[in-house]
C-alpha cells in the first residue's frame, strides 16, 4: 500500500517536471501556427488507482494544477481544467465498467482492461480537458472557433504522447 | 443536522468539485489586475532559482548568437557615438535622461493569448513596474510586478496590452496591439483615414507614453486595410525582432517619469 502511495507520488513529481521543463518548450505549429500543446501531466490523475476517494482525486489534480500554474504564469487555469477532468473520472470509469465491475486494487491501465478500453477512457477525459482548458485560457466564447480548433489539435498530439507511454512503458498500476 | 451531514458526505465529490473550482475562477479573474498574487508568479523565489538553472544550461548553446547581436548593438551605439560627437555644436536637446538596466530573459512564454515573461534582475537591480523592455533592434515587453531579484513583465504579444506607436515618415500615431494569430506580426490601430499609409514604412514608439523612449524601431508595414465604415486603418506591421529568441533585454525608464505621471494622474482626476 505504502509503496503504491511513493510511486504515485513519484509519478506526479516526474510528469509535472516533464512538462514544465520539456514539453512546455514544445511548439509543433511554427510560430504563425501555436495550436498544438503537448500537456502529458494529465496522466497523473488518469493512472491513480481506481480506488482512491474521489474527493481525493479532486484535491490531488487541484495541487498538481497549481503547481503547473506558477511555471505557466496563469493561476488558477491548468487548476481549474485539471479539477474539472478529475470531477469526470469517476463517470467515465462508471461508463466504461465491465460487466463484472471493477475488483478491488484495480488500476486504470491497459494491462489490465486492455488497450481498447484505454484509449476510451484517457481519451474523453483528455478531450473534456483540453475543452475546459482552452475555453477558460479565451474566457468568451468569442473565439469558439479557435478553441475547438486548439483543443482537437493539442488533444491529438498529446493523446497520441501519452498512448506512447502506455504502450512503451506499459506500467501494471 | 445528521441528515445534514449525510447529505454532505454523500455528496462530497461535488461540492469538492464546486469548491475547487471556485477557488480556480477565482485565481483566473483576479490575474490580471491584482499585485498580491506576486508570490505565485514566477518572480517568485523558488521557481525563479528553478529556471535560472535550467537557463544557465541553456545559455551554453546560445553563447554565439548573443555574441553576434551584441557585437552588432557595440557598434552601433559606437557609430551613434560618432555621430553625436560630431553634431556637439548644436545646442543640447534631449532633456531626459534614461536609466538602461541590461537584463536577460528567464523564462518566455509566445503560446498563449496573454503572454508574460520573467527577467533575471528585480529591484536591487533598480527594476520597478512599468518599465519598458527593449532589446536591439525592436521593443520587448513592460514590467508587470517586481521582487528583490526578479521581475515579471508582460511580453508585446499580450493581447490585453496596448502601446503608443507611429508610422516614423509622417509621425501619425495609433496603438499597436497584437491580435494573438502570429508571433511575428502586431496590428497598428485607429491610423485615421487621411493619413498616407505606405508599405515598407518604419512603425516606431512615440513619446506620448512614458513607458518606452520615442523613436525606437518596432517593425515595418507590411499590410494595410481600409475597411468600408471604418475611420481608421488597419495596418499590419512585421516586428524587426523574433519574440521567440529573446536573452538579452534592456529595461528603461526616463528619469522624469515619477514627475510626469503625477501630472498626469492629476489631470485625469479632475
Amino acid at each position: 500500500m505504502s509503496s503504491l502511495i511513493v510511486k504515485n507520488v513519484f509519478r506526479i513529481i516526474l510528469l509535472i517536471l516533464v512538462q514544465v521543463l520539456i514539453f512546455k518548450q514544445v511548439n509543433l505549429g511554427g510560430p504563425d501556427f501555436n495550436y498544438f500543446q503537448i500537456m502529458i501531466y494529465p496522466l497523473a490523475i488518469l493512472l491513480l488507482p481506481i480506488d482512491v476517494p474521489k474527493p481525493l482525486v479532486l484535491l490531488i489534480a487541484f495541487a498538481i494544477g497549481m503547481i503547473v500554474d506558477i511555471f505557466y504564469d496563469s493561476p488558477g487555469l491548468h487548476a481549474a481544467s485539471l479539477v474539472f477532468m478529475a470531477f469526470l473520472r469517476p463517470v467515465v470509469l462508471r461508463m466504461l465498467m465491465p460487466d463484472t465491475g471493477y475488483v478491488k486494487n484495480s488500476y486504470p491501465v491497459a494491462s489490465m482492461f486492455g488497450l481498447v478500453w484505454y484509449l476510451q477512457y484517457s481519451g474523453i477525459l483528455l478531450l473534456a480537458f483540453f475543452l475546459a482548458y482552452f475555453s477558460l485560457e479565451a474566457f468568451t466564447p468569442i473565439y469558439f472557433g479557435s478553441i475547438l480548433l486548439k483543443t482537437l489539435l493539442s488533444f491529438l498530439v498529446s493523446f497520441v504522447t501519452i498512448i506512447l507511454h502506455q504502450i512503451i512503458i506499459n506500467p501494471k498500476s | 443536522m445528521q441528515n445534514l451531514l449525510r447529505f454532505i458526505f454523500r455528496y462530497s465529490h461535488f461540492f469538492t468539485f464546486v469548491i475547487l473550482e471556485a477557488i480556480c475562477i477565482y485565481f483566473l479573474v483576479s490575474y490580471n489586475t491584482s499585485q498580491k498574487e506576486i508570490f505565485i508568479y514566477s518572480s517568485n523565489l523558488v521557481t525563479g532559482k528553478i529556471y535560472n538553472t535550467v537557463d544557465e544550461i541553456r545559455d551554453y548553446a546560445q553563447l554565439e548568437r548573443v555574441n553576434d547581436s551584441i557585437i552588432r548593438e557595440n557598434a552601433r551605439l559606437k557609430a551613434a557615438l560618432l555621430t553625436l560627437s560630431a553634431d556637439s555644436t548644436l545646442p543640447d536637446l534631449s532633456i531626459t535622461n534614461y536609466k538602461v538596466i541590461p537584463s536577460r530573459v528567464i523564462n518566455n512564454n509566445i503560446l498563449g493569448r496573454n503572454n508574460m515573461m520573467t527577467i533575471d534582475q528585480g529591484s536591487d537591480a533598480g527594476i520597478q513596474p512599468s518599465m519598458g523592455l527593449i532589446e536591439d533592434g525592436g521593443i520587448v515587453g513592460i514590467v508587470k510586478d517586481v521582487s528583490q531579484n526578479y521581475a515579471t513583465a508582460y511580453s508585446i504579444l499580450n493581447a490585453s496590452l496596448m502601446i503608443s506607436a507611429k508610422i516614423d515618415r509622417n509621425d501619425h500615431f495609433g496603438s499597436l496591439i497584437w491580435p494573438a494569430e502570429d508571433i511575428r506580426y502586431m496590428e497598428l490601430t485607429s491610423v485615421p483615414k487621411h493619413a498616407e499609409v505606405r508599405l515598407g514604412d518604419t512603425v516606431t514608439t512615440t513619446a506620448y507614453s512614458a513607458v518606452f523612449p520615442p523613436d525606437i524601431p518596432i517593425g515595418i508595414i507590411e499590410e494595410v486595410d481600409l475597411e468600408p465604415g471604418r475611420s481608421d486603418f488597419s495596418i499590419r506591421v512585421k516586428l524587426f525582432n523574433d519574440l521567440s529568441r529573446i536573452d538579452v533585454v534592456y529595461a528603461v525608464r526616463a528619469e522624469t517619469t515619477p514627475e510626469r505621471t503625477e501630472i498626469e494622474n492629476r489631470m485625469e482626476d479632475e
